[in-house]
């Protein structure tokens, strides 16, 4: 039978879990509110800029390195956004085998090449694909402390001035998506080469059509804004990717630690009733131990 | 005088927003000024200083570069840093 100051430790200690991973919930709760505005706020800004660049795609010249878009994919560029920290569940670990599934399955000639290059984005992204070997052309630990846009812009810059200069022929973000506080997608997705295809046609805001006739005057000439709205159109992506990303850490954090909290009151339950039961054959024990001394005694 | 809305949008959220007289921009063509019933334009903006005007007094800005769009009355101005100035 287990010892009962044994029971009594174990119940303490899981009560103590039990407080912090509530409090590391109500922590996540409250970032998630913060991360969510932050995400919200970049809305009027991102859409204005992807209004004006679908506006303008459609009649671009091919001058741009930009907008060049390579026959064959000789480089790739993966950039994965993971977390910080741990203690948020399959935040991490799920998009990462995704990602391994993905680079396996279509790009599996590159990885043989060693021509697939990651930028990981978070602590947790950064070792485990350093872990396994993958081609880490930077990796950014320590990202989440304190997010700020210029940093997400520099990364960004360096993939397109490389996508320019054709180091790399495509680039894509991997990255959670905010669905909602218990749901993330993950998502893979495709920035560079621009689909212009895609950029110019998918805008399905009524709006759209009446201001493709608004004859503006544009300065310097359309190709010249288009050139140097790209490329915050793509930070701006990846700023979003980022907040996203975030959000949704925040999120998954919350379920796990919510979950965490269930298991240890689960627990804490078991353990107590184990307790009582040891107890109370104790004090039976003792109390037969008594009787028969006594009557030992009344017998002499 | 006549007003028109501006408003100005960084990638951290909407740092102004309202009624103004004129705005004032470091075009990449040079300098110029948006008044009430501009024609819809499109320009790009190097580094430098916008001057906001209201009613009540005017307001700098400084920018890293951006570009604003001019339509319908309705200025947006985006840039990636804005500071207060």
């Amino acid at each position: 039978m287990a010892n009962l100051r044994d029971i009594r430790n174990r119940i303490g200690s899981v009560q103590n879990t039990q407080q912090i991973t509530k409090a590391m919930k109500m922590v996540a709760a409250a970032k998630l509110r913060k991360a969510q505005d932050r995400m919200i706020s970049t809305r009027p800004y991102a859409s204005k800029i992807k209004d004006v660049v679908s506006r303008l795609v459609g009649s671009a010249g091919g001058k741009n390195p930009i907008m060049r878009s390579p026959d064959k994919v000789d480089n790739v560029l993966f950039i994965v956004i993971g977390s910080d920290r741990g203690l948020c569940g399959g935040f991490n670990n799920n998009l990462f085998k995704e990602i391994e599934k993905k680079l396996s399955d279509e790009f599996e000639t590159h990885l043989e090449n060693n021509s697939l290059s990651l930028v990981t984005i978070g602590k947790k992204a950064t070792s485990y694909f350093k872990k396994r070997k993958y081609k880490v052309a930077e990796g950014f630990p320590g990202f989440f402390d304190n997010i700020e846009y210029e940093p997400v812009a520099d990364i960004m810059a360096d993939a397109i001035e490389r996508f320019g200069s054709e180091e790399y022929d495509e680039v894509y973000i991997a990255f959670n998506e905010f669905k909602s506080v218990i749901a993330q997608t993950r998502t893979i997705q495709k920035v560079l080469p621009i689909d212009t295809e895609k950029m110019s046609g998918s805008d399905d805001n009524s709006d759209h059509a009446s201001q493709q006739s608004i004859d503006y005057i544009y300065e310097p000439d359309s190709d010249a804004i288009l050139e140097k709205l790209l490329p915050l159109h793509l930070n701006m992506q990846l700023w979003r990717a980022i907040l996203e990303s975030n959000a949704a850490e925040q999120g998954a954090r919350m379920t796990a630690m919510d979950n965490a909290t269930e298991n240890a009151k689960d627990l804490e339950r078991e353990l107590k009733l184990k307790y009582n039961q040891a107890r109370q054959s104790a004090i039976t024990t003792e109390i037969s131990e008594i009787v028969s001394g006594a009557q030992a005694l009344s017998d002499n | 005088m006549s007003t028109f809305q501006a408003q100005i949008l960084t990638p951290e959220g909407s740092l102004y927003e309202g009624e103004v007289t004129g705005v004032q921009m470091p075009g990449s063509e040079g300098s110029f000024e948006v008044k009430a019933h501009h024609a819809p334009i499109v320009s790009t903006l190097d580094e430098g200083s916008v001057l906001v005007r209201k009613q009540d007094g005017e307001t700098i800005y400084m920018i890293s570069g951006g570009f604003v769009e001019v339509n319908n009355n309705k200025l947006t101005l985006l840039a990636e840093s804005v500071t207060e100035g």
